[in-house]
């Protein structure tokens, strides 16, 4: 440990004699319709060193590597390249002048081998014909520069996920890439995968090549990179040496906001008998051995980072997919749904991560839409009768205050708002007269005015007595209504706060932090 | 590895090919090819062939192109392959089939034509109805039933050629009566119920005074009739051809199809594969067979 | 070994056992019927794989079968042109006027998919109606081919179909071979043989099979996809034209309902022969193979006297079990 900072100081010592910014980005901002990802974001790159950018979901890093890309332009801003001023017409002008971005989705042709796709696009041809062979010399070489021994020609899909990153940067090298950019590169690497790209990335510096490091894997950052840049809601909050900071204090960073709304009083009795109790539910790789109870009356709130597993544990729940480990009971009897109607039979309701795609008949009037799930009612011998259709409908949509009040229930729902939609949503799932609502990131895209009534709506649906789950990558949303916080990470429970645990930090440590 | 397969196979089957398996020798074997296998009329006319056959000694094998004439044009290949004695053919396309008999004609296969004929090539016999006096019946009874005047509708099928005749025959027998006016004849692909069905349908729409529908085959007949029922006409006539049992079922109950020529695809059959037998013995065969056609109205069905 | 060798090995499975079961199979001028009947539907295959490597699909095949094959029939026989350039000239613009239209129209479909981004489904579709439609308008749905006797340039139109007929029906003579080598198999294993050279060792090969694969990332990639699917789909449709001329040589005749459904039969050649209707799989030698494998069926049932129904009804069986293999050696792949 000693040995790494002395190496570490003595590459910044380095750095700071033969410092060459590379790529500059100066006040850039971007804007899309309702939000505005970046606003005047600062960032210096330098050839050789490793730049790593931080911050939460949503906090702007996807569409700063756009940028960087070429895929997308800024609305204001500088961007800098070599020391001279550029716009990138295209993903494809940014590739010419040396910067190469790799995805989590890699964008690889599955079915053509390594040679393949390392050439793709810059073909090496004469008179159109392929020069295959020495195509695929090159790639080897390439290649084993890298430390990745295959076959060059077999097609990518036979290789893993870590070996396929590798032929991405092999195609980067091959075409004499400057800069590299890395999205999240660890997510779904071993742990020796990870130390085998931690040594090629540090190979690659010794080149005088430039690389960006976007993870949410602290200490991979803190290992790798010599400066780290933090970016909070579209803004850069902290850019430093990473011997000058340490992870409590990225934490900070990272999540550290003026809390918007104001914490629910705690002091919800709970009662004693749970209505949801999980245990030891499994279904590789998903999720795996998560357990936890949830009492009528309750709001738990789950939180994590995107690929936690969170929405899956739900589906799961709602018997959307399977399980194949594990036990629950819903008050108190055995739970094993294998379709969603066994689900809403038993009083779980879901209101899904994409309530367009999933939650909603977009074509249907509110009234359709609140009453198919429980159809069943309003029907004698299969024809629906519209009267007692109707009235029901009225009723679920004024209890959620759908607007503008009187809801007008043959609207289309495609022509509501986004809260509107929501609150559909929810109507819905009260008609089925559910015992537990599980919420996944509800106010997502949700304007200011309708998030206050959705709030609203979630916490008197706890007042009801019914049991509420709440996914939600909204720390403030969290903090302000749930009684209990569930932290996912990795597809487990990183662990579980109440009471005056529930902070910002302590939810953001037990999601980032790795073993 | 890959690029060796492929001639690897194409060099096994050739060289095993040199012992290819010969037909058990005696009788001889005639090829059929019919225009289809699924029509009423062309099971008969199978009947009436496979009756002859036996009766003769000979061996006969029957396929049918479906109305595609590539795959009969590839039928009559085959046949040359197997070096059959004879090909007998119902084509499904008298102009396009000529190439085929010509191949045949090359091999030394004597070529035969059954119902409908082919526009070119050596063929020695061809046996069918006599659409054209088939045609004239119809168009005399449709005369007589109109009392010489009125307007009159043709369902035709112009690519085949039997049904050429038909028509001819027919509007040969109308010139006899200037006051009957051919309206329109539009052509029904295939001689498809459902097509004819669409073009009547569509007649009976412009509202125009029709008396008569000639339906060349039994399907535009019906066809004809079911539009005519459909919108609820009265005071027209409809006659076809071929006598089919459902036509006969319309004819006897009274409705707007009142007559059919009747052909009597069994004696067709018969006397194509009597030609054939004739000719393998050498004896001299008249170039055209024809069949006699009759009528078939009410009174002469049964009740 | 197993996907790719599995249609070869499938293939030489069903013509041991017509050998063995099937009189007259074996026999030299049998196979090399096979070769002549399969070679319409073999060149039609091979454009198809183009266009189903890249993930797209050419419903109108058929239709421009006929609809090409009508116009070069028109061509042939027209006998203004043979009055000008003769029976030898008549010949040469009737095949430029076949392969040429073909492409055309399979230019079009590919510049409505490529640009104006229309699924190809939809796009061939319409275009094999129109086409079928055109054809039948053309003609008035009467064939176009030999001439009635009293025709005044009967010698020269007959000549012409003669001529054309050396191309689409001719044999080689060749000792031993009594009937000779269709000259049609020949064209067919000279086209298949340039398609497969294309496919595996040029650009745009490469280009077919990485748009097939993941289109987004030929794109980012800088292959021009656009241009490369239009090319595509000008390739199947002019192996359409060409498969028409050799239709209408062979039948001396160019009929409005010449290739009725042929469409199906290609898909079904180059689905059995390992190409994927999800795209970047397919090769031009395995096209040949399966519309081999169609024609030793076809052919074997044939000489047995069959109805032509069970043929259909195997051949719908083949593709079934051709796919679901397909589609099950595929999805063992992506857990990889």
């Amino acid at each position: 440990m000693q040995t790494d900072r002395k190496r570490r100081r003595e590459k910044q010592v380095v750095g700071v004699h033969c410092r060459v910014s590379l790529l500059t980005l100066s006040a850039v901002t971007k804007r899309y319709p309702g939000v505005t990802a970046l606003d005047a974001v600062d960032l210096g790159v330098e050839a050789g060193a490793v730049h790593a950018i931080v911050g939460e979901n949503g906090a702007g890093k996807s569409t700063l590597l756009k940028l960087i890309a070429g895929a997308e332009r800024p609305d204001a801003g500088e961007i800098r390249w070599d020391g001279a001023p550029v716009t990138f017409a295209s993903p494809r002008d940014a590739l010419r002048r040396g910067i190469t971005v790799i995805y989590q989705e890699l964008a690889l042709v599955p079915n053509l081998g390594a040679d393949a796709n390392i050439f793709l696009g810059m073909e090496r041809t004469r008179g159109g014909v392929l020069q295959a062979d020495a195509m695929r010399e090159t790639a080897a070489k390439a290649l084993a520069e890298l430390g990745l021994s295959i076959d060059p020609t077999q097609p990518v899909a036979r290789l893993s996920v870590a070996q396929r990153q590798l032929v991405e940067l092999a195609r980067a090298l091959v075409r004499d890439v400057r800069l590299v950019a890395f999205d999240e590169p660890t997510a779904t690497l071993t742990a020796h995968e990870v130390a085998h790209l931690a040594a090629r990335i540090e190979w690659l510096t010794t080149k005088g090549i430039a690389v960006i490091f976007v993870s949410h894997r602290l200490d991979e950052v803190r290992h790798l990179a010599s400066r780290i840049t933090v970016l909070r809601d579209g803004r850069r909050v902290w850019t430093g040496a990473t011997i000058d900071v340490d992870e409590a204090a990225l934490i900070r960073h990272m999540v550290g906001r003026d809390v918007a709304y104001q914490r629910h009083p705690a002091g919800r009795a709970p009662h004693a008998a749970p209505v949801l109790d999980v245990r030891g539910l499994t279904r590789a790789p998903a999720f795996h051995d998560v357990s936890f109870t949830l009492r009528p009356g309750e709001i738990v709130g789950v939180a994590g980072l995107v690929g936690a597993g969170r929405t899956e544990v739900a589906r799961a729940l709602a018997g959307i997919e399977p399980w194949s480990a594990g036990e629950v009971s819903l008050s108190g009897a055995p739970y094993r749904p294998r379709t969603p109607r066994d689900a809403i039979d038993r009083g779980l309701a879901y209101l899904p991560e994409d309530r367009q795609r999933d939650g909603l008949v977009l074509r249907f009037t509110v009234r359709e839409n609140v009453t198919l799930p429980v159809l069943r009612r309003f029907a004698r011998r299969g024809q629906i009768r519209r009267e007692e259709e109707t009235r029901a409908a009225r009723a679920a949509a004024t209890a959620v205050d759908l607007r503008p009040a009187p809801p007008d229930i043959e609207r289309p729902t495609l022509l509501l708002s986004g809260g509107n939609q929501q609150k559909v949503v929810v109507a819905k799932w009260l008609l089925t007269d559910a015992r537990i609502i599980v919420f996944d990131e509800p106010t997502r895209g949700v304007d200011v005015g309708a998030k206050v009534d959705l709030h609203r709506q979630i916490r008197s649906l706890a007042d009801l007595g019914k049991g509420v789950l709440l996914i939600s990558s909204e720390l403030p949303e969290l903090l302000a209504l749930a009684d209990r916080v569930l932290v996912m990470r990795a597809g487990r429970v990183a662990g579980e706060l109440s009471g005056d645990d529930v902070t910002a930090e302590r939810i953001m440590a037990l999601a980032v932090e790795t073993p | 590895m890959r690029k060796l397969v492929f001639p690897l196979i194409v060099a096994s089957l050739v060289t095993a090919g040199a012992c290819g398996k010969h037909r058990a020798g005696g009788r001889p074997l005639v090829g059929v090819t019919l225009l289809t296998e699924a029509h009423v009329f062309y099971q008969d006319l199978k009947r009436g062939m496979q009756q002859a056959a036996d009766s003769l000694g000979i061996d006969l094998q029957i396929v049918a192109g479906e109305w595609d004439l590539a795959r009969q044009t590839s039928q009559v290949d085959n046949f040359i392959n197997q070096k059959v004695d004879a090909i007998v053919i119902a084509p499904v396309n008298s102009n396009g089939i000529v190439s085929a008999i010509e191949e045949a004609n090359r091999a030394k296969i004597p070529v035969f034509t059954a119902d409908i004929t082919s526009d070119g090539g050596d063929v020695v016999a061809h046996v069918a109805s006599d659409n054209r006096q088939g045609g004239r019946l119809l168009g005399a009874y449709v005369a007589k039933r109109l009392g010489g005047g009125g307007n009159v509708v043709i369902l035709d099928q112009p690519t085949v050629n039997s049904v050429r005749d038909r028509v001819a025959g027919f509007r040969e027998a109308l010139t006899a009566f200037p006051n009957i006016r051919v309206l329109a004849s539009p052509a029904v692909e295939r001689g498809i119920r459902d097509v004819a069905k669409q073009k009547m349908d569509n007649l009976l729409a412009t509202g125009q005074k029709i008396d008569a529908v000639f339906g060349t085959n039994d399907d535009c007949a019906l066809g004809a009739l079911a539009a005519i029922q459909a919108a609820g006409r009265t005071g027209m006539i409809v006659v076809g051809y071929d006598a089919t049992p459902e036509a006969r079922t319309a004819i006897s109950q009274g409705t707007a199809l009142v007559a059919d020529a009747v052909q009597d695809p069994v004696t067709i059959g018969r006397r194509t594969i009597e030609a054939v037998a004739a000719r393998l013995r050498g004896e001299p065969v008249p170039p055209v067979v024809p069949v006699p056609v009759g009528l078939v109205e009410r009174d002469s069905l049964p009740r | 070994m197993m996907r790719r060798y599995g249609v070869v090995i499938a293939l030489l499975a069903l013509s041991l056992g017509a050998a063995l079961f099937v009189p007259g199979f074996l026999a030299l001028g049998n196979l090399t019927t096979i070769l002549l009947h399969v070679s319409v539907n073999a060149i039609l295959a091979l454009g198809m794989t183009f266009v189903i490597v890249t993930g797209g699909i050419d419903l109108s095949v058929g239709s421009l079968v006929g609809f090409a094959g009508v116009l070069t029939a028109a061509a042939l026989t027209s006998a203004g042109t043979l009055g000008a350039v003769g029976v030898g000239g008549a010949t040469l613009l009737a095949v430029l006027v076949g392969t040429g239209t073909g492409a055309a129209v399979g230019a079009a479909n590919g510049a409505l998919t490529a640009y104006g981004r229309i699924a190809p489904f939809v796009v061939t579709l319409a275009t094999m109606t129109i086409a079928r439609g055109a054809a039948r308008l053309v003609t008035g749905g009467v064939p176009i081919g030999f001439p009635a006797a009293d025709d005044p340039a009967f010698a020269q139109k007959s000549a012409a179909l003669d001529a054309l007929h050396a191309i689409g029906g001719g044999r080689l003579p060749v000792p031993g071979l009594e009937r000779g080598f269709p000259v049609p198999a020949l064209i067919m294993l000279a086209v298949v043989g340039a398609g497969a050279f294309v496919l595996t060792r040029t650009r745009f090969g490469r280009y077919i099979y990485a748009i097939g694969g993941n289109e987004e990332a030929a794109r980012l990639s800088g292959v021009p996809v656009k241009g490369v699917k239009l090319g595509a789909y000008a390739i199947s449709g002019g192996c359409a034209g060409l498969a028409a001329i050799l239709l209408v040589g062979q039948l001396k005749s160019g009929g409005p309902d010449a290739g009725l459904l042929y469409e199906l039969n290609a898909i079904a050649a180059a689905v059995i022969g390992g190409a994927s209707l999800l795209g970047g799989v397919g090769t031009a030698w395995g096209a040949l193979v399966g519309a081999l494998l169609i024609g030793v069926l076809n052919n074997g049932l044939d000489l047995l006297g069959v109805q032509s129904f069970w043929q259909e009804i195997a051949k719908g069986a083949i593709i079934l079990f051709a796919v679901t293999f397909d589609v099950w050696t595929k999805r063992g792949h992506h857990h990889a």
